[in-house]
């Protein structure tokens, strides 16, 4: 369904959420950011999201740079006690290159066994075979085979620290489905366009961020001869054969950073938690006392088939 | 020494390397490129191999997001079946945009809620690759504009010099097509309109017109009939509405409820078909003696009953007097509340039933004239009098409609002969989705949407009417039957305006479904509920006349010549053959003889000793009109002697791969029975075929190779489906389930402290029609395993439905008493899996579940071994679609298993999971009625309960403390949580 004015869904609408110093807790502010952006709804009822439509744009864009304004002056939003993995950072973007050094280490030490075999020196042999089997090992089973601290360049720069963090734009504006869907989803280019239609530079810019072009370019080819929109990289994913519902947790009170670390201050998305098996079930075993007072909801589950099916 | 230059014979060295060389080239590249290739492909193998190497997964979110669509989320739109012209109400489910899974539609007059293993399976229609992806004019693609004009021209010419049109249908119930029907009859004249039906009812419709001077066929009512007799119709299995029937004579056979009224249900019949396995009574009886058995039931009923009329001896039946005495003593007690069918295609047969039907007060109760089905209009004499026509040159045009009678009607072949000859029509078009074999034979090919591309509707019985709605666009360049016409009949009107405006003009005057104020209203709810129901005018007046003279016209059967009697039937898997090409309908059993991937010629075990043919035997049966097929035997007990039995809609040869078991990827490995030709249509017209006896032998194809309840080796029964006699019942609601001494129990008993999930399966419900093997290969991703796997008994169907033969040894070779079981894994309290297990992949749940785990079994199949119910199963390969595209009907709920895993029931585990955390998320409890599994939502008899026992309000908890109740094998000590209801006959014991 085409849905030129957006206004008749609170998906649609600029759901301008103010986080109350991110002390409340998730579903009081996502009550609080759905009423928001029911208000929001009403307030541009029938304005045309389209940028050609000059007129109800300009009111709207009036409203966004308030409320630039007044998030600017307000202190940075102090953050809570996240799990301690939060802060593991991969500096570079590319994972596969580093695979292929360890394995290339593992490659040559191999070939230093067979050729230390061969002239007859057997220990210095072992010695480098055990370091071949160190290698392999870290190359197959450790850390960065988790891919904790993942983090790719995405095709655009977006931050969720000036998104999420400064702005304080609720997670379910552009994550809706994690409310009702197994699924939390990446925002579709006409979530984006709600607010991009009329923003298209950041106050500290002077000119139009290449950035933000890409949306438009994207948004515009919507009803060309070629509709291409943005290719995200992923970065969390589950292994094969298990199936993780996003609805329940949030249903259970979870909060997205409980899993995904202190996304609000990531200027480039990474994966903070390791996503093992072990470090679901920890959480699904505890119960809420033993549990560090950052995990609110422990407990949950543990026979196999709620997640193996 | 010979020397290459003066030797022609020899090449020159450079000679040589220039002919090696090109011959290297012939297929674009060197031996040194190929090479070269080749070690560049070992190194991207070695560098994909560490697995990380690939570029991250990407995610790639819509444009602008559809609001009624998301990832993850199903969305179920109500529409109507496309699999047979019964027009069973159906919820497709649609996920990120694919249709994945057909399911019944509750709200639907027609299947209450069940639908068909062939109604499911349309899903695979749809993604098949074989279909006509484009218009083709003479074997060539061209547009529809072109089509359409050029089509448009030729039927004004034809119409300005007064030809002939004819448009060749299936039967067709949708008033949108005839509305649009009528829109091209005004705008080229002389339309004629040939309607036929593979599995014809033409002989009831025109006994009718006889009898009661109405050409039309009557609505059933099987659940008002207390007793019930039918000649050979397959009313559970394929006869004109069967989803409808199976649920209307479940109702009267529940005997709780109907306590000393459950129905009886008596079957007089040649094969032994799905219907006649659920008999009361079942007697042998050929096709030829039909007419003199009914003449002689109906002497007996008009002798007791004091009828005016008595018809004459019309013919020797070997029915003994003793058992026709016995059902018209029965038939004479319940006048009013009793049905008599016939599947005969004899005319003078259906009269007989009719007559008997009018004296014994059954019309306007049990069966219906004034409010009839619209599911088969077809007219066998009109599509004779068609081939007349067209042998004397007389038709200009000829347009089939998704018809494809050049396989399928009767006389095929001589509809092909002429359409093959010079005295063909000039324009020949055929609407079909696939080039079938009447397509092949046209100037133009025109491909057709499936169901779930296009716009429509039906009208299957008096005063319903059922909605399509397309769930996608349609996949290839296809249109649909009312597009179709529309632009022929030079409308620009889209589908969907023009059903809805046929709706407005014709259902909605008198709608009666919803009280719509506006027809914007009643069009919104009806597409949200799928179908109506509306005040047609009485189709017949009340009191119709019954004519005593057709009785007197009625002829004794004609002799038959040959050795044995045909019995050519359309099969609960197959059909007519239209969806020859749908591999889940080809690896589906058939309910009675279990046999899958292909055709087989039944004998009774008398016959085939006389014969001298075994199981397996290739046999060629030859029919009086030449026409031969060749296929292996079949020996089945309780068929008629002198009589042999085989399937329709097989040996196809223009459906596509899967429909001729083809090799096409390695699913379906070459088979040495691969050609046989085993299309029963050509033989269809002679009644008297003789059997010839070759020399090859084949292994059938079946899924169950054991049929008795004994114990092969040691012989006592094992009591696997308990049974009584409804006396018995009566008298004791346990009668038939004795009290079991289970075996002490090695292991401390598990708790289940708060929901437990357990199910019930009434045995007198379940009518063994397999709807719901489909249901749960669709929902589960069960791969098709192929002729070749079935044969190495590694079928994948994680539920079954077991048969079984009993009665005394004679009996159980001449008329055998049947049972029919689902089977799915029990999920036993002490599963005999799970101790064996050596890695813990199998292991239970807190709700009872036993819990597979595919990413941790190793494969040892120690569990397959161990589980005393077989239901374990194992994937020997990684099993593909033969279509990629079919990968689409996936459900991503359900993980697709790789080689070297076992799989088995998890008693839909998805489906559990989503009712919970639904609940969750709104904020209350699972509800009874909350979860039903796959199978039990297709089920058309609702055989199947599925729910949470340890709430004592919900129905599976009512259930498993009826006394009723029993568990298979319980004496083993497994607690299975499946509890079965025993079958209870109406029958003396």
């Amino acid at each position: 369904m085409d849905q030129p004015d957006g206004s008749s869904s609170p998906l649609f609408a600029p759901a301008i959420v103010q986080s109350a110093g991110g002390s409340g807790s998730g579903t009081q502010s996502f009550k609080k950011g759905l009423l928001l952006g029911f208000v929001g709804a009403a307030m541009i009822a029938g304005a045309p999201l389209a940028a050609s439509a000059a007129g109800a744009s300009k009111s709207k864009a009036r409203q966004i740079a308030h409320y630039l304004k007044t998030v600017d002056a307000q202190p940075p939003i102090p953050s809570p006690e996240w799990p301690p993995y939060h802060d593991v950072h991969m500096p570079d973007e590319s994972f596969a290159h580093i695979n292929i050094a360890w394995l290339t280490v593992v490659f040559v030490l191999l070939a230093g066994v067979s050729g230390l075999w061969n002239f007859g020196f057997v220990l210095p042999a072992l010695g480098t075979l055990l370091l071949a089997l160190a290698a392999a090992y870290e190359t197959f089973f450790g850390s960065r085979y988790l891919m904790q601290g993942f983090s790719p360049r995405q095709p655009i720069d977006y931050s969720h620290q000036l998104h999420a963090g400064k702005l304080g734009i609720s997670c379910y504006y552009c994550h809706h489905g994690a409310l009702n869907s197994d699924v939390a989803g990446v925002p579709s280019v006409n979530v984006c366009m709600n607010c991009h239609a009329v923003i298209h530079r950041t106050t500290t810019e002077t000119q139009d961020s290449p950035q933000i072009a890409k949306i438009l370019a994207a948004w515009e080819s919507r009803n060309g001869p070629h509709p291409k929109s943005i290719a995200w990289n992923r970065i969390h994913r589950l292994p094969n054969y298990v199936h993780f519902s996003h609805r329940v947790h949030i249903a259970n009170g979870i909060r997205c950073q409980e899993c995904h670390g202190a996304i609000e201050t990531m200027s480039r998305v990474h994966q903070a938690a390791p996503l093992t098996m072990g470090w679901c079930i920890d959480c699904h075993r505890l119960n809420k006392a033993q549990a560090p007072n950052y995990w609110k909801h422990a407990g949950g589950p543990t026979d196999c088939n709620h997640c193996h099916f | 020494m010979i020397d290459p230059q003066n030797n022609p014979e020899m090449e020159s060295k450079e000679a040589l390397a220039a002919r090696l060389e090109s011959e290297d080239r012939r297929d674009g590249i060197t031996r040194r490129q190929f090479l070269q290739g080749l070690s560049a492909s070992f190194a991207g193998m070695a560098v994909a191999a560490c697995g990380k190497a690939e570029a991250p997964e990407k995610i790639i979110p819509y444009l602008d997001q559809p609001a009624t669509t998301a990832p993850g989320l199903s969305r179920y739109y109500a529409t109507t079946c496309g699999g047979c012209q019964s027009a069973c109400g159906a919820l497709a489910k649609s996920r990120e945009g694919r249709p994945i899974k057909m399911e019944g539609n509750p709200d639907h007059p027609i299947s209450q809620g069940g639908l068909c293993g062939r109604g499911q399976a349309t899903i695979m229609d749809l993604y098949d690759s074989s279909r006509l992806k484009e218009p083709l004019l003479e074997g060539s693609p061209v547009s529809w504009d072109k089509v359409d004009s050029e089509i448009r021209r030729q039927l004004d010419s034809i119409s300005k010099k007064g030809g002939h049109v004819v448009v060749v249908t299936r039967t067709i119930s949708s008033p949108s097509i005839h509305a649009a029907g009528k829109a091209l009859k005004s705008r080229y004249g002389a339309v004629r309109h040939v309607v036929y039906d593979p599995a014809s009812a033409s002989s009831i419709l025109e006994a009718h017109e006889k009898t009661h001077g109405l050409r039309a066929l009557p609505s059933y009512h099987f659940d008002k009939a207390r007793v019930l007799a039918s000649f050979g119709a397959d009313f559970l299995g394929t006869w004109l509405s069967p989803v409808e029937f199976s649920r209307d004579w479940a109702a009267a056979r529940d005997p709780q409820k109907m306590r000393s009224r459950m129905s009886y249900f008596v079957q007089l019949e040649s094969r032994m078909s799905p219907t006649g396995a659920n008999a009361d009574r079942r007697v042998r009886l050929k096709p030829s003696e039909e007419i003199a058995t009914l003449a002689q039931l109906g002497r007996l009923l008009a002798t007791r009953l004091g009828w005016a009329e008595i018809p004459s001896r019309l013919g020797n039946t070997s029915v003994p007097v003793r058992e026709l005495a016995a059902l018209a003593r029965k038939l004479a007690a319940a006048r009013g509340e009793s049905l008599v069918v016939s599947g005969s295609k004899s005319v003078g047969a259906q009269v007989l039933v009719n007559w008997i039907n009018q004296r014994l007060g059954n019309y306007g109760k049990t069966l219906d004239l004034s409010k009839p089905s619209y599911q088969y209009a077809g007219d066998d004499r009109a599509m004779a009098e068609l081939q007349e026509d067209l042998r004397a040159g007389k038709i200009d045009a000829l347009l089939f409609l998704d018809s494809n009678p050049a396989y399928d009607s009767a006389n095929a072949a001589g509809l092909r002969q002429i359409l093959e000859s010079d005295r063909r029509p000039r324009l020949m078009v055929s609407l079909a989705d696939r080039l079938d074999e009447t397509a092949a034979l046209c100037g133009y090919a025109l491909p057709l949407s499936h169901a779930l591309e296009s716009w429509g509707d039906a009208r299957p019985a008096w005063g319903v009417a059922s909605l399509l709605q397309p769930l996608l666009r349609p996949l290839y360049n296809s249109r649909s039957i009312i597009e179709t016409l529309l632009a022929w009949g030079g409308s620009s009107a889209s589908a969907h305006d023009f059903v809805r405006g046929v709706w407005k003009t014709e259902i909605y005057p008198t709608q009666k479904s919803c009280p719509a104020t506006s027809f914007d209203a009643f069009w919104n709810k009806a597409v949200e509920r799928g179908v109506v129901s509306f005040q047609e005018p009485a189709a017949a007046p009340k009191g119709l006349g019954f004519n005593a003279a057709a009785l007197a016209a009625v002829r004794p059967a004609p002799g038959v010549a040959g050795s044995l009697e045909l019995d050519a039937f359309v099969s609960v898997p197959l059909f007519d053959g239209r969806q020859a090409n749908n591999p889940w309908l080809q690896e589906m059993p058939d309910p009675v003889t279990k046999v899958t991937w292909g055709n087989a010629a039944s004998f009774s075990p008398a016959d085939a000793a006389r014969l001298g043919v075994e199981e397996g035997r290739i046999v060629r049966l030859s029919g009086a009109n030449g026409a031969v097929a060749e296929l292996p035997a079949h020996i089945q007990p309780g068929q008629a002697d002198g009589v042999v039995a085989a399937a329709l809609g097989h040996g196809r040869k223009a459906a596509g791969p899967v429909a001729f078991n083809e090799p096409r990827r390695r699913l379906f490995p070459i088979e040495e029975d691969a050609i046989l030709d085993a299309d029963l249509y050509p033989l269809r017209g002679s009644a008297g075929i003789s059997v010839q006896k070759l020399e090859r032998t084949v292994v059938l194809a079946k899924i169950q190779t054991y049929d008795y309840q004994e114990d092969p080796i040691l012989g006592y029964n094992r009591n696997i489906v308990h049974e009584t006699t409804l006396n018995d019942y009566l008298k004791d609601p346990a009668a038939g389930n004795p009290e079991v001494e289970s075996e002490s129990e090695l292991w401390p008993k598990h708790k289940y402290p708060g929901r437990k999930w357990a199910m019930a399966i009434d045995l007198n419900s379940c009518t063994g029609c397999s709807a719901c093997m489909v249901a749960c290969r669709a929902e589960n991703n069960i791969p098709v395993v192929g002729k070749a796997e079935v044969r190495k008994k590694r079928d994948l169907y994680w539920i079954r439905i077991d048969r079984y033969y009993s009665g005394s040894p004679q009996k159980q070779e001449e008329n055998p008493r049947v049972s029919q079981e689902p089977m799915l894994c029990q999920q036993c309290d002490n599963a005999p899996c799970e101790t064996v297990c050596p890695v813990a992949a199998t292991s239970h749940s807190s709700e009872g579940l036993n819990m597979q785990v595919y990413n941790r079994c190793v494969g040892t199949r120690f569990c397959e071994n161990n589980c005393p119910y077989k239901v374990r199963r194992f994937n020997w390969f990684d099993y593909e679609h033969n279509d990629l595209i079919q990968n689409l009907a996936l459900n991503p709920d359900v993980t697709v298993r790789t080689r070297g895993v076992m799989e088995k029931c998890t008693f839909c585990v998805q489906r559990i999971n989503s009712a919970e955390i639904t609940a969750k998320t709104e904020g209350r409890e699972v509800k009874d009625g909350d979860v039903t599994s796959a199978c039990q939502q297709s089920c058309p008899t609702q055989a199947i309960v599925f729910g949470d026992i340890n709430d004592p309000k919900s129905r599976i908890a009512k259930l498993a403390k009826n006394p009723r109740a029993f568990r298979v094998l319980a004496e083993l000590g497994t607690g299975p949580s499946v509890f079965y209801q025993t079958k209870v006959r109406n029958e003396a014991a």
